[in-house]
């Protein structure tokens, strides 16, 4: 243990050193602060707008009754840190896999460590550990500042309901994060040279959080028209489903087409969490969890998936070091 | 006495390729052997083998009466191992380093082993600088001192002289000769400087071709090519043999 320990901490500190790894952990947090900062900004302006109008109304002796408070709800404000999450976040987190296992395949680190008593799995073990560390670190770091965000710059203090539900997004984001990272460790592992493996890690990246997701959104009736195509000819929700039942195959296919996605299950669960998708706005997280557990169920399968596969790939690989003459 | 190190008709092969051809070879303890061979001889896949970093195609090898395939943990505990252009952690200290190291040695005491292991090297007050900023023969001593952390009774050096300067050369040949005297090690060195095979080593066997094609002390060994002139015209009259 004590050993898996040492790995650990030595993998934590040699990425916080690292100019490339905080270079984007700086870049997501700047986008995160102005994001939220221009919600609440928008936020308060149409607040001031209606106090304005109602006051306005009242001078001159109208009817006010008929204006609408605007309604705000504050975890909204991250969506945008979502959406960059999913593409930065995972861009930081297949680097991470990445440098972790190609650092020492290239620099030829790996003798040095394997000509002492420590087996290949707890050494991989150890160096997993030390990276889920930093990915928790990141998703805390990131979060507790947009809890900050929204407090001091929204002016919104949030009840324990909505920050049970942040902690929820942070800890699917930790999970999510660290599927990338599995993912990039085993290409890393089983490829003879890192550079490809780096390659594969992008391309897998590329094609399930940007290209499937949007070929899924790009499909959805409802997205055909800025604020819901059903919403712009007066559809609600009940009649559209009636609707879309005549178009099933059509939605089996986009739906299907979505699943194999992780970065759209992680989407769908967190943006529940959020209430980001109205229908869970203001719900209970027995509501969300019920609706939301194939997404959830989809997500802890990947992770076993990828969390376990790299154990074996780096007990059995024969690509770590040059292993002739 | 049993043999510290041994091998029984070791062979491994790269598909088609034989690296090495059942070797067999016995070093006893406090021997400073030294493995001869030009370059892609079978040295590195030899002490490959014996560091348990590779397995072999066929044949068994024991180091401190362990086999190095079934055993590989308790052949780890008791051997140190100096790869030919070792490389480290660059962003790490030198202290970080060695502190990585030792514990994954098991070592008890790691700050007490480090700051020996630095003063046997000559090493002392260069803790907190990064690795990067060491030249070879100097990066060269620290692999030595990260070989020794866990006072190991074998000790594997793969061309340890290789791209050192001559004063490199010098303090880390004094370094080898006293960790045998002093820590009574037994040392096993790759290499290919017939000089350093001269100066340092207590016996020598050399490899050719994957086929181990002499083997005694450096002492038999003058006396019976004592019609040479030196040690290199020994080897080459061996490797026409």
């Amino acid at each position: 243990m004590n050993q898996i320990v040492t790995i650990a901490k030595k993998e934590f500190k040699d990425a916080i050193r690292n100019k490339v790894f905080l270079t984007f952990l700086i870049f997501l947090l700047g986008l995160t602060a102005i994001s939220i900062y221009v919600g609440s900004v928008n936020y308060q302006a149409k607040v001031s707008l209606f106090e304005k109008t109602y006051a306005q109304l009242i001078v001159n002796g109208q009817p006010s009754d008929t204006l609408v408070k605007p309604e705000f709800f504050p975890l909204q404000l991250l969506r945008a840190t979502i959406e960059y999450l999913e593409i930065i976040g995972a861009i930081l987190a297949i680097s991470l896999g990445y440098l972790s296992i190609a650092k020492e395949k290239g620099n030829g680190t790996l003798p040095l460590i394997f000509t002492r008593p420590i087996s290949r799995k707890k050494y991989y073990i150890g160096k997993m550990l030390g990276n889920i560390a930093l990915i928790v670190s990141i998703s805390v770091i990131l979060f507790l500042f947009t809890f900050l965000l929204i407090r001091f710059v929204g002016g919104v203090n949030l009840n324990s309901l909505e920050i049970t539900k942040i902690l929820l997004t942070t800890g699917a984001t930790i999970l999510y994060l660290f599927i990338f990272f599995s993912l990039s460790a085993l290409f890393t592992i089983i490829v003879k040279h890192p550079s490809n493996a780096l390659i594969f890690s992008f391309v897998i990246w590329l094609f399930f959080v940007l290209i499937v997701p949007q070929i899924g959104d790009t499909m959805d009736t409802d997205n055909q028209v800025p604020g819901g195509f059903f919403n712009a000819i007066h559809v609600n929700k009940e009649q559209s489903n009636i609707i879309l039942k005549d178009f099933s195959t059509y939605e089996k296919l986009r739906n299907g087409t979505e699943e194999i996605s992780i970065t759209k299950h992680y989407e769908r669960l967190v943006f529940a969490f959020l209430g980001i998708k109205d229908m869970y706005n203001n719900k209970f997280l027995g509501f969300i969890f019920k609706d939301k557990l194939q997404d959830l169920d989809l997500i802890v399968i990947f992770l076993l998936v990828f969390g376990i596969t790299p154990v074996y790939a780096f007990n059995r690989s024969k690509n770590l070091w040059q292993q002739n003459e | 006495m049993k043999p510290i190190i041994s091998t029984n008709n070791l062979t491994k092969k790269y598909k088609d390729d034989i690296a090495l051809n059942h070797l067999n070879l016995e070093i006893n303890k406090g021997e400073i052997f030294g493995f001869l061979g030009h370059n892609g001889a079978g040295k590195t896949t030899t002490v490959s083998i014996l560091t348990t970093l590779i397995a072999p195609t066929s044949g068994a090898a024991s180091i401190c009466g362990y086999d190095t395939q079934t055993e590989g943990l308790e052949v780890q505990k008791r051997i140190g191992y100096l790869p030919e252009n070792v490389k480290f952690y660059d962003n790490l200290t030198v202290y970080e380093n060695l502190e990585y190291l030792a514990k994954l040695s098991g070592t008890d005491n790691p700050k007490g082993k480090i700051d020996e292991a630095l003063k046997f090297i000559d090493f002392t007050g260069y803790e907190n600088k990064k690795l990067g900023e060491f030249s070879k023969g100097m990066r060269q001593r620290i692999g030595i001192a990260q070989a020794i952390l866990h006072d190991p009774e074998v000790l594997f050096l793969d061309e340890p002289t290789s791209g050192l300067d001559p004063m490199g050369i010098k303090k880390l040949r004094e370094i080898i000769i006293k960790l045998n005297k002093e820590k009574g090690m037994t040392i096993f060195m790759n290499t290919h400087l017939l000089s350093e095979v001269a100066k340092t080593c207590t016996t020598i066997g050399v490899l050719n071709h994957g086929n181990l094609i002499y083997l005694d002390s450096l002492e038999n060994t003058m006396k019976k090519f004592k019609d040479e002139s030196s040690l290199e015209e020994i080897y080459f009259s061996m490797e026409n043999k």
